[in-house]
């Protein structure tokens, strides 16, 4: 079975399991829509460009929201389902089904905030102009895959403890507050402005924006490649120190 | 006079299964004298737990009765809960982040026991069920066993008048299961009733007084146990071995039949019997059958509840057609 | 059964509830995840209440986060009180049991209640003066009681929705709770002043925390207050009647159906 097919079926494997559990709706519809509704309604209405920001805004952070509940539990689930160890002992590469899965996880989710921002607006009579849609959904798409290779690094760490639900909503709120998504980096303190920089989030923001506006910053964009990165190397490392502990403790018991 | 334990009288329980009715119980009626045993038999899905579960006041019948020593399970459900216990046991049923002791102290409480008799009792019943070294940790590291005494524990703990016990020995090992028989016997003896539902044909033939067999929801069967034991039509089976030449069993005396074709290798022969009845002529008879033929060993064995629930099963599976 | 048998029942299933909770999630994580988040959930809708009105925005938004942050104990976790008992099938041992089961869920939900308080004070304190409110915390400090109701009306609220979802299809214990979060979120006051949305502010009138809310910001702006503190406490009791149909129904129908999965 070549790589793309394994990855897809596995992406595909899990978006029948996101499927079945509707977390998904609470991500891909309630989330964003309270988050809309704030921020339309708070205060004056915003308009043109900044309209654009606050959509791009709330679907990144629906979208982070998504990786951290159903990416990163990925692992944990299948401990609990008894169904951990065919994952870990397979023929197939358990980094490769495991990044499959990671996308499968959090698309579904993604793709029913964006129909739920775009429904919203169109009923708000909100237009939203991108001046380089081409550049957008690449934008988007290297969100997505940055997603994924943060949930490949966050479900290895959440099996390391039985914890992992509390885990994952602590990780909610630093993220949202960092990566000057709603939030712009001029709001926070000086000394913790900086942290925002490992968020790949905040840079598919600012290239999002910036395509929306018709000039692309592609500096913002090669941030997301490089930080994206990153997280595949700590999420194989990871997931490679699950793989050693599960052989050495002789159990998938790990928590 | 008194109640009687249990009276069921032309119970039935359906459920919908989408636009389907499925009948777990058909017109169910049966009686347990108070400090007697009886004993449900039936497959898997006979309707043996819906019969509990509704005894428990756990499920309401959709139609006909029910009373625990005169009271009614839907109208009394209060009083008849103060006086039955129910043991389902399994994997579930237990708050797995508790311990042991957590677990049976709240039960216990909620099924009525007051503080004072908790305190006493709690600790009485772990060493009898053999938890007391591990009523601290978490029910989540115990095994299947230990959670079956647990429930069993918590089943025990408000002192019932009547115990509902379901498929109690599941998961104990043989001395356990022996165990938990000595302490149901015990109960008995104490005047507890006790209807108990069982694959395990070990614990029925132990302690039951009357076998109800239910089958698809009715009642096929009521007797006692000596009686439900003479269904299979006959009363011991006898396994005579030898050498040399094969006995002619062509034409075996009444009373006595052959339980299979006898079977024979090189060197020796083997013969099943089955006696239908004991009487000092059975021995005649098997000399006679045997004169002429070497015989190496025989051995005898009583009817086992398995062989007289298995004819008694396949009659009425037959009986349908 | 007698006053001090009641008090000894109640106090084991109190003891009970504790130690589950605790089970389910030790001190140290508390500590250091779940209060954590609160506060940086606090802080976020706090600073964004900024971003979008500078700083009257961020005195509306402060006031409203902290019923945000309550809400989070009081309506999201308190689903998994009855759920516990659905995920250990041992619903059966409680509607047979001496105590009814609004009351044993209600005693049960109180370190979720105590949680939220606390969790709700130390964001009041912490995230007002992180944000330069120091005055604004004082007084709100000294109308903490009103924040108290709001714990307790918001409970009973959460407790009524998680019978809905208790035997309900899978997942629907997740679908009320963060429906319940999501909706004081936006409907409750909390971040969208009344009168923007005419559909959201009929959801919110009965909601739990919208008129406690109200009565806050009235008492800090000097208006009267009396009149919508009362109204919280009467939408408060209607959610806790609601909750204990909502048990005794489903107690009911479980009773009927055999829903309860015993074995």
């Amino acid at each position: 079975m070549a790589v793309t097919e394994v990855f897809v079926t596995s992406a595909r494997h899990q978006m029948a399991v996101v499927r079945a559990h509707p977390l998904f709706l609470v991500l891909g519809i309630l989330q964003p829509l309270a988050l809309l509704l704030v921020m339309f309604f708070a205060r004056n209405r915003p308009i043109g460009a900044q309209a654009t920001a606050i959509a791009t805004a709330v679907l990144l952070m629906s979208y982070w929201g998504a990786t951290v509940w159903q990416g990163a539990g990925i692992l944990r689930r299948e401990r609990s389902n008894g169904t951990l160890g065919a994952s870990m002992r397979g023929v197939r590469s358990p980094v490769l089904v495991l990044a499959g899965k990671s996308l499968g996880a959090t698309l579904l989710p993604a793709l029913l905030t964006a129909a739920t921002v775009a429904t919203t607006l169109a009923l708000l009579r909100t237009p939203v102009t991108i001046a380089a849609p081409g550049w957008y959904l690449l934008g988007l798409v290297s969100a997505i895959l940055s997603g994924t290779a943060m949930g490949l690094l966050l479900c290895s760490l959440f099996l390391l403890t039985r914890f992992g639900p509390q885990l994952a909503s602590a990780l909610l709120y630093p993220v949202f507050l960092l990566a000057g998504l709603l939030i712009p980096p001029d709001f926070l303190p000086p000394a913790v402005r900086w942290l925002g920089w490992f968020v790949s989030l905040r840079w598919a923001q600012q290239f999002l924006v910036s395509a929306a506006g018709g000039a692309p910053d592609l500096g913002s964009l090669g941030l997301v490649g490089i930080l994206t990165c990153g997280y595949i190397i700590g999420g194989v490392a990871a997931f490679r120190r699950i793989d050693h502990l599960v052989r050495s403790r002789g159990n998938l018991e790990l928590g | 006079m008194t109640s009687p334990a249990v009276e069921v009288e032309s119970l039935s329980r359906w459920f919908r299964a989408g636009k389907q009715r499925v009948e777990a119980l058909s017109r169910v009626s049966f009686q347990i004298e108070p400090g007697s045993i009886v004993a449900l038999l039936g497959a898997n899905g006979a309707g043996k737990t819906t019969m509990a579960k509704i005894l428990a006041t756990l499920l309401l019948p959709s139609a006909g009765s029910a009373r625990i020593f005169g009271h009614d399970v839907v109208r009394e459900a209060a009083a008849c809960r103060r006086l039955a216990s129910v043991v389902f046991g399994g994997e579930r049923g237990l708050y797995p982040q508790l311990s042991g002791r957590d677990n049976l102290r709240f039960f216990g409480m909620l099924a009525g026991v007051n503080r004072r008799e908790g305190r006493h009792r709690v600790p009485i019943l772990l060493e009898q069920v053999g938890l007391s070294g591990a009523a601290d940790r978490r029910v989540e590291t115990y095994s299947k066993g230990m959670k079956q005494r647990l429930h069993i524990a918590i089943g025990f703990l408000p002192r019932p008048q009547l115990l509902l016990l379901d498929e109690p020995t599941v998961g104990l090992d043989p001395l356990e299961a022996e165990r938990l028989r000595g302490a149901i016997d015990q109960a008995r003896q104490e005047g507890v009733s006790v209807l108990l539902t069982s694959h395990y044909l070990l614990d029925v033939e132990r302690l039951a007084d009357r076998v109800l067999l239910l089958d698809r929801g009715s009642i096929r069967e009521d007797l006692h146990l000596t009686d439900f034991i003479r269904r299979a039509g006959y009363a011991a089976v006898v396994t005579v071995r030898g050498s040399g030449c094969m006995p002619r069993l062509d034409d075996p005396p009444p009373g006595i039949s052959l339980a299979n074709e006898p079977t024979g290798s090189g060197s020796g022969w083997e013969v099943t019997l089955r006696v239908q009845e004991w009487s000092p002529d059975v021995f005649a008879q098997l000399a006679t059958l045997f004169a002429t033929s070497q015989v190496t060993d025989v051995q005898v064995r009583e009817v086992r509840l398995e062989e007289a629930f298995a004819q008694a099963a396949s009659q009425h599976s037959g009986s349908r057609g | 059964m007698s006053w001090a048998e009641w008090w000894w029942r109640l106090a084991l299933v109190a003891r009970i509830g504790e130690r589950e909770h605790r089970a389910a999630n030790p001190w140290r994580i508390s500590l250091t995840t779940t209060w954590p988040r609160s506060l940086l959930q606090c802080l976020f809708f706090t600073v964004l209440g900024r971003v979008l009105g500078g700083e009257p925005g961020q005195a509306y938004a402060f006031i409203g986060s902290i019923a945000i942050v309550i809400a989070l104990f009081t309506l999201g976790e308190m689903c998994d009180v009855p759920m516990r008992d659905r995920w250990s099938a041992t619903f059966y041992r409680l509607r047979s049991g001496r105590i009814p089961v609004p009351m044993l869920y209600a005693v049960r939900a109180w370190p979720i209640v105590a949680e939220a308080a606390l969790v709700g004070l130390c964001c009041t304190i912490v995230v007002g003066l992180l944000t330069g409110q120091g005055e604004l915390t004082l007084q709100l400090l000294t109308l903490f009681p009103v924040y108290l109701l709001l714990v307790f009306t918001s409970a009973a609220a959460g407790l009524a929705a998680a019978a809905v979802g208790l035997f309900g299809r899978a997942g629907a214990d997740v679908i009320i709770a963060n429906l319940g979060l999501y909706l004081i979120i936006a409907a409750s006051g909390a971040l969208i002043p009344p009168g923007r949305l005419g559909w959201l502010d009929t959801l919110g009138a009965v909601l739990p925390m919208s008129h406690g809310l109200r009565a806050i910001r009235g008492q800090l702006a000097g208006q009267p207050w009396l009149i919508e503190l009362l109204l919280e406490v009467v939408i408060g009791a209607c959610w806790a009647a609601a909750g204990i149909v909502a048990y005794s129904v489903l107690v009911s129908r479980v009773r009927r159906t055999d829903h309860d999965k015993v074995t």
